[in-house]
């Protein structure tokens, strides 16, 4: 279920929310879309940590660069 | 008595008494030498002077001449002082002063050479050159080898001069100092006398049809005006008019500026000159390639710059942006994560209420059902009583059975002689059937 795109799992979450708000669920089903959708939470939240990671990751080595091309170019 | 014949001494004495008689004074004479050339080194120079129709150049007249051993050296002398010296030749045109003489021996009249105007000569030789230019402008020729571009860096060059000529060597070896690579494609030719313009033309020819050549040069070493003179010629100034590549030419020295000269695209004094206007060119076109380079060094570093600058601040940019994006998510998941922590239990409880409020109207309407009910009950016994058999009979309608209690309602039900029994309100009736009658009731 990792593999699943942020924004299609976002939209599933808000679809679940939204059958809860205007009551289009059934009271069987809502433990189970629940659960769904705080896994999908937990999913979200660690892709966003992930990015976040790898873009400060990027930046940083990306100064690092700039910064040495400019010693290089005195 | 006068004697009968003459011998032939005797008549070229007399001859050449009457010549000396009627030619007491030396005179001025004007014509073209001629066949001087290979009588030049002789201790006694004869030659011979001859006049020209000025339109066929066929020879109209000519005497001969001799310049003593004992004059020629004053004769020369005369030449050098002059303002453009020159030496006598063949071809060009002499004022001579002479003495008419008569040679018994040969029995032939004989000028005998005394002095030399050397101005007459180059005053020839400017007048016809003026007058050539003078063609030359008119018919445009003079500067269209001008209209042709020089290559910047014209390294494959056409050489017209004489092989292994002083001006050769110092063409080639003033090339050789520059260091470039330069290519010469050499064509010889003669550069003095008769033939020049003939052997230039061809080589001009020669040249013009070869490919990746950048000029043509042609040069030769200083000479006097008389010897220049060949280059101050028509068909060499066609042949560079009319050549595909510019012509440079370096031809004769300080004063002297030949037609060659003036038709070529550019002229220096000396091959060295030609040679280093070469090297000059492509020294510049170095210089400002340098220029250039030093430019584009400056300028891409100015560029660098900027850029790194920009990319420094897109980089700054980039990354308030990411943590905006992050932020804007965050908030969103831990939206979305409380509502999903609400939502549920809010939709239960409104479950609740829903069946609460469900269990309310039910009542309600069971109460309402049962009140409903028991008019409905009245209603239904007033209707039940009024079908009732017993108020039906105390209306007066009976009942009435066979025998065997089947109800009588047609009168197939029974037959004639049969029992029946009637009920009234209080009590029974036996009867036997008498008579049957059907009406057309429509029953």
């Amino acid at each position: 279920m990792n593999d699943v795109k942020y924004s299609k799992a976002l939209k599933r979450l808000e679809e679940i929310i939204g059958k809860i708000e205007n009551e289009e669920i059934d009271v069987d089903d809502l433990a189970g879309k629940v659960n769904e959708a705080v896994s999908l939470i937990r999913i979200c939240k660690e892709k966003i940590e992930q990015a976040e990671m790898e873009v400060k990751k990027v930046v940083e080595d990306f100064e690092v660069d700039i910064d040495k091309e400019k010693e290089d170019g005195k | 008595m006068a004697k009968e014949y003459l011998t032939v001494s005797e008549l070229n004495g007399l001859i050449k008494e009457v010549v000396n008689y009627g030619f007491p004074q030396a005179l001025w004479i004007c014509g073209e030498i001629q066949g001087l050339n290979r009588n030049r080194e002789k201790k006694h120079v004869f030659f011979e002077l001859c006049e020209k129709d000025p339109v066929s150049k066929d020879i109209v007249a000519r005497i001969g001449l001799v310049i003593f051993s004992g004059r020629k050296e004053h004769i020369e002398e005369v030449l050098k002082n002059s303002e453009n010296s020159f030496q006598l030749k063949d071809d060009i045109e002499v004022k001579f002063l002479c003495k008419v003489d008569f040679y018994p021996p040969h029995g032939a009249v004989r000028l005998v050479v005394e002095n030399i105007d050397p101005i007459y000569t180059l005053g020839k030789i400017a007048q016809e050159r003026q007058r050539l230019i003078a063609r030359l402008k008119e018919k445009g020729l003079l500067d269209k080898n001008k209209q042709l571009s020089i290559s910047s860096v014209p390294l494959n060059i056409g050489l017209i001069t004489s092989y292994d000529s002083a001006a050769y060597n110092d063409f080639i070896s003033e090339l050789k100092r520059s260091g470039f690579a330069f290519k010469i494609f050499f064509v010889n030719s003669l550069m003095q006398g008769k033939g020049v313009p003939a052997d230039v033309c061809r080589a001009l020819s020669v040249l013009n049809q070869m490919k990746d050549l950048d000029v043509i040069v042609i040069t030769r070493g200083g000479g006097s005006i008389a010897e220049l003179s060949c280059f101050d010629n028509e068909a060499i100034a066609s042949a560079i008019a009319s050549s595909r590549l510019p012509v440079l030419s370096g031809i004769g020295h300080e004063i002297n500026v030949t037609v060659t000269d003036l038709t070529a695209h550019t002229f220096a004094k000396t091959p060295t000159a030609i040679a280093q206007f070469l090297i000059e060119r492509i020294q510049d076109f170095l210089f400002d390639l340098d220029e250039k380079l030093n430019k584009v060094l400056v300028l891409s570093q100015d560029r660098v710059g900027v850029s790194r600058k920009n990319l420094r601040f897109q980089a700054f940019n980039l990354q308030s942006q990411v943590n905006n994006f992050m932020k804007v998510h965050r908030q969103r998941i831990i939206h979305l994560e409380s509502e999903i922590a609400h939502r549920p239990l809010d939709f239960l409880r409104d479950r609740d209420k829903d069946i609460s409020a469900q269990r309310l109207n039910l009542i309600r309407d069971l109460k309402a059902f049962l009140r409903d009910g028991g008019k409905k009950i009245e209603n239904y016994k007033k209707l039940i009583d009024f079908v009732k058999p017993q108020n039906t009979l105390r209306r007066g309608f009976s009942i009435t059975r066979t025998s065997d209690g089947r109800l009588v309602r047609h009168t197939a039900d029974i037959k004639i002689g049969e029992d029946m029994l009637t009920d009234v309100l209080d009590g029974h009736i036996h009867s036997r059937v008498d008579k049957l009658k059907k009406e057309d009731s429509g029953e």
